[in-house]
């Protein structure tokens, strides 16, 4: 009783009765029009904030680390020099092989409409990663649509909507997957998040024969997201012959650590999600079926 | 007359967390400049503060950010009865004593994070989130505690008046 009495206790049960009302009130789904005015009232203030600290931040992580920077810079050129050389040369290709397909394939990549979005939180707990965007559902934005990098390459699916902004679950969190294809044998696997940030390939047959630098690109397969998508480069590939699936591991394309401004592709419907036997299926079958 | 400037502190502080903070990464983890301050605060100043502070912290980090705002709330409690324990162990040093105040607390709040996502049904390596996570995240909020701890005890009186 003297321990009832305390006034530490008496607080401490109090803190329970209010966990108890704010998980109650979130169940019920009271807590969302709340979530939704502070983020609407205190949205452009984190914005604002983000972008100050931005260039901050960058100086101060970057400070004792002039050497890894100037490599880093000279990969970053080799690397631009590399992409300028395959972009000319895809280009020679695009017009020498003007078909029907193609030309079709141009007008369906024109028709996608994306809105530009910036990144204002990120995750604040370091065991799941998303990030907080600035638009919501007052710009289109639904639960499921793909996430872009600048470059066009996978960000993550969006996760949460509210009205004036929206949560991306990364491509790299423990509880994303994505179908996806090894773009040079087309072999599909499912790419899945990795608690160390980067991202391994399940399912994928030993004869897709991976080899690091290969690149792995959305399979568009269950209608959760478009075709095509640049995911992940392999970084390594292990396995026996005797082994079913090759162990494959991946780095994001996208600057997931870095990105400041994503395309939501607003344009892109996701398919509902699966009846519960039928996910039962996918599961033990051909793979996974969910994006998130 | 001090209640609306630590709520607009708390704000303020809660602002900063969710959105500058975690760009300044170390050790791999944002550091949680709320969490410690609260820890130095609980420790150094009155206490009745902190025990209003706390939950408000809790509400404001979960309206402002991904996690729930019960969720929140619940991984802040832990600092108050760890700092309260003060007057039980009587520490000879309250500079240590928050230090270890600062690191239970940390502790407590990623487990109880933790614990809420795997509740949420989120998908969790505990063991890499105890390496990656968990001790970043105690050496990354002990070494912005020794720097805040001075914010927050020098320009308060020496005598608690708690």
């Amino acid at each position: 009783m003297e321990l009832l009495r305390s006034r530490l206790a008496q607080w401490l049960l109090a803190m329970v009765a209010l966990v108890a009302l704010l998980a109650t009130l979130a169940a019920v789904g009271v807590a969302q029009p709340i979530e939704e005015a502070a983020s609407a009232v205190f949205g452009p203030a984190q914005r604002g904030l983000r972008q100050a600290a931005e260039p901050v931040a960058n100086l101060v992580q970057n400070v004792d680390d002039f050497d890894r920077v100037d490599d880093e810079n000279r990969a970053l050129r080799n690397r631009i020099e590399q992409l300028e050389a395959e972009l000319a040369r895809a280009h020679e290709a695009q017009i020498q092989f003007r078909g029907r397909e193609a030309l079709l394939a141009v007008q369906e990549a024109q028709d996608e409409i994306f809105v530009l979005a910036e990144v204002v939180t990120r995750d604040l707990t370091g065991l799941q990663d998303v990030l907080g965007l600035n638009r919501g559902g007052n710009d289109g934005i639904e639960v499921g649509m793909p996430v872009l990098a600048a470059g066009g390459s996978l960000v993550g699916v969006i996760a949460e909507v509210r009205p004036g902004s929206a949560f991306v679950r990364l491509v790299t969190d423990p509880d994303a997957s994505v179908r996806a294809l090894h773009q040079l044998t087309r072999s599909e696997g499912v790419v899945r998040g990795d608690a160390s940030g980067a991202l391994r390939v399940d399912f994928l047959p030993h004869s897709a024969d991976a080899q690091p630098g290969h690149v792995f690109v959305t399979s568009g397969l269950g209608g959760l997201m478009p075709k095509g998508i640049p995911i992940g480069r392999v970084t390594s590939a292990e396995g026996s012959a005797q082994d079913v699936f090759r162990r494959v591991r991946l780095d994001p394309i996208a600057p997931l650590d870095e990105v400041e401004l994503v395309l939501i592709q607003v344009t892109f419907q996701p398919a509902p999600p699966l009846e519960p036997g039928a996910e039962e299926d996918a599961e033990a079958g051909t793979g996974e079926a969910a994006v998130e | 007359m001090k209640w609306p400037f630590l709520v607009a502190g708390t704000l303020g502080l809660t602002l900063l967390q969710t959105s500058a903070i975690p760009a300044f990464e170390l050790l791999g983890v944002a550091p949680n400049l709320l969490l410690v301050t609260l820890c130095c605060w609980a420790v150094v100043r009155d206490r009745g503060e902190a025990l209003a502070l706390v939950p408000l912290a809790g509400i404001c980090v979960g309206l402002l950010s991904h996690q729930g705002m019960a969720e929140s709330v619940a991984a802040y409690v832990p600092l108050i009865v760890v700092a309260g324990l003060r007057d039980q162990i009587r520490p000879p040093s309250e500079y240590a004593w928050t230090l270890a105040v600062i690191i239970i607390a940390t502790a407590l709040h990623f487990f109880a994070v933790a614990l809420a996502l795997q509740v949420d049904g989120a998908s969790l390596d505990w063991l890499v989130a105890l390496t990656d996570v968990a001790v970043p995240s105690v050496l990354t909020n002990l070494f912005l505690g020794a720097i805040v701890y001075w914010l927050v005890r020098l320009p308060t009186p020496r005598a608690r008046t708690a």
